[in-house]
């Protein structure tokens, strides 16, 4: 088999500027096909990153004006349903046995957390697959809050006359200090219901390790749970999210067929290189098969030969695709997220094609007679 | 052992239809050197195919060593050719390749694996070790010829084959050609069926089968 493979490979390297610019056009379909891959997996990839840390949840009524859309968004169902579900919020720093627990409430502007009345109830953690429940716990201050800059974790600090540990500390993210109020369970009574803004669309954020998705459901669900027919809560980062990532595996798809024909050409110039290589060759297969070389073998002799041809050139193909793909995302700051999954299908598609290209001039190359050498 | 009987050979075209062999019956003991003679088209080359297991498309019965191949499958008869080596007028090694791997070709193809020992000795038999690196372009026609040689004996075939070897070759070379072939029909001890229109080449041989429009005119020992 060595032997064979050595074979292959001097017939290559003997015409190795045809082998060559055969093998680019392979390299060249190979490596569209890979970099396009690995771009809209990355930008995938980040889709779903973003999902693994944050979603909007917002509302959908199916009343046609304005007006009676407010009217249900303020209806006393909604806001209550909405008292308890806020926002997770990936907070820069929390005590180990908070980090699961982070309830955003978004309130109306003006309302300070220095002038709220806080009644904490008991606290009840948030796991997947039960119930959403009322709970609560301590504090979480978030820092630009000129109240409370100087705070740190296990603080002990009084709002209104009544004791709170900080279990957690977070900077702004852009919101205004005054009009949020962060709470370390998804549900508290600290809140007046008829102050809650119900209008907005509200934030669910988890930190890295969050078991987020079973948590928004949970949220979803519990939302949902007895409402309105005509209205429905709905994950619309999950929605945008789920268009986007239909949207990149629709120019995923196009652009692979696009580069995929680029392959068929690749495929169809090996047949064409092979096909040049059987007949420069007519003489040695004839001498090799009165020499005893079955059918079989020379079939497997350019078969093989093609195969290597072709995977060298995709091997290659396949590497500057990568790299190019590298440079454009770290250009454009996305994190490589090439799926080895991809490759693993791109590489029998690549023998295929290497297989296929050679099939037929192999079977004409085994069908040469050695008769041909006796004159 | 070689056994002809009855075999015949047409060969047919469109508008032609020429008979090479009519009814050729020969039987030619191991170990024995036969010179087939013969004008142009008197059918020694076609009759040299079918001993060669190349031509199946012909009548009557051919046996090599008690069996016969015609309508056998392509790996038995694969198998029967690895026990023939065959060395042709225009030696027909490949170019790309050096002589040493010509030889190491012949030697993977018939016996499945590369004995160097054996490769060697055989490029030392045909007086080419120090040309083993050399491709079949550098080298002279007499040399090729002998490099032929050697990648026809790799593996001690049973039956060698030469058709015309020295057809390409000037007189000087082609003497030491025959020379060379009549040593290893010696040492080797196998079967030489040797073509040539040269009734002084045809006369080194042990036996002279002459044809004649496809029959045999002449069969005699020297």
């Amino acid at each position: 088999m060595t032997f064979f493979i050595r074979n292959c490979v001097a017939g290559l390297w003997f015409n190795r500027l045809r082998s060559t610019l055969t093998g680019i056009g392979v390299l060249v379909g190979v490596a569209s096909v890979v970099l396009i891959m690995a771009l809209s997996d990355a930008l995938i990839a980040t889709i779903d990153d973003e999902d693994v840390t944050s979603c909007q949840i917002a509302l959908m009524s199916s009343a046609e004006a304005d007006a009676d859309v407010l009217d249900a968004m303020s209806s006393p169902d909604i806001v209550a349903r909405l008292q308890g579900v806020a926002q997770r919020t990936d907070v820069a720093s929390f005590a180990p046995e908070a980090q699961r627990h982070i309830v955003e409430v978004s309130l109306p502007t003006g309302v300070s957390i220095g002038s709220m009345v806080v009644n904490f109830t008991d606290s009840v953690p948030v796991i997947a697959g039960e119930p959403f429940t009322r709970a609560t716990g301590d504090v979480v201050i978030m820092r630009p809050n000129p109240d409370f800059s100087n705070v740190t974790i296990g603080d002990q600090i009084v709002i209104n006359g009544q004791f709170f540990q900080v279990i957690g500390t977070t900077d702004s993210h852009g919101m205004t200090p005054d009009t949020k109020l962060f709470l370390p369970e998804r549900m508290s009574s600290l809140v007046d219901v008829d102050q809650l803004s119900t209008t907005g669309t509200h934030l669910l954020i988890g930190q890295q390790g969050f078991p987020f998705s079973e948590v928004r459901q949970s949220v979803i669900d519990q939302l949902n749970d007895g409402i309105d027919p005509d209205m429905k809560f709905f994950d619309m980062s999950a929605e945008m999210a789920s268009g986007l990532r239909d949207a990149l595996g629709t120019i995923q798809m196009v652009l692979g067929a696009i580069a995929s024909v680029s392959l068929a050409v690749a495929a169809l110039n090996i047949v064409n290189t092979m096909y040049i290589a059987s007949l420069e060759r007519v003489d040695e297969i004839a001498v090799l098969k009165s020499m005893g070389m079955t059918r079989v073998q020379v079939m497997a002799l350019f078969l093989l030969e093609s195969v290597l041809l072709v995977t060298i050139f995709a091997l290659l193909g396949a590497l500057i695709g990568n790299l190019c793909a590298a440079l454009i995302l770290t250009y454009a700051d996305i994190p490589m997220a090439f799926s080895w999954m991809a490759l693993a299908t791109l590489v029998p598609v690549i023998v295929l094609v290497g297989a296929g290209g050679g099939f037929y001039p192999a079977h004409r190359a085994a069908k040469i007679d050695p008769v041909r050498l006796l004159r | 052992m070689i056994r002809l009987a009855d075999v015949g050979k047409v060969y047919r075209g469109r508008n032609f239809e020429v008979t090479a062999l009519d009814g050729i019956s020969l039987d030619i003991p191991p170990g024995q050197f036969v010179s087939l003679v013969g004008k142009s088209g008197s059918g020694k080359s076609s009759l040299l195919k079918i001993l060669g297991l190349v031509d199946f498309d012909h009548s009557g019965r051919y046996w090599l060593d008690g069996s016969t191949y015609h309508g056998a499958r392509d790996t038995e008869v694969a198998r029967a050719r690895k026990c023939i080596g065959y060395v042709f007028q225009d030696f027909r090694l490949i170019g790309r390749h050096t002589i040493w791997k010509n030889l190491q070709m012949a030697a993977v193809i018939r016996e499945g694996h590369v004995d160097v020992e054996e490769i060697r000795a055989c490029l030392d038999r045909v007086d080419l070790a120090d040309k083993a690196l050399s491709y079949p372009d550098e080298l002279s026609g007499g040399q090729k010829q002998r490099a032929a040689v050697g990648r026809a004996i790799v593996g001690r075939p049973r039956l060698l084959i030469a058709d015309e070897p020295t057809g390409s070759l000037d007189q000087a070379t082609a003497t030491q050609i025959m020379s060379l072939l009549t040593d290893l029909h010696t040492e080797l001890g196998c079967t030489l069926v040797l073509v040539t229109h040269d009734m002084d080449i045809a006369m080194q041989a042990e036996r002279v089968v002459e044809l004649r429009q496809g029959r045999i005119h002449d069969d005699f020992l020297h």
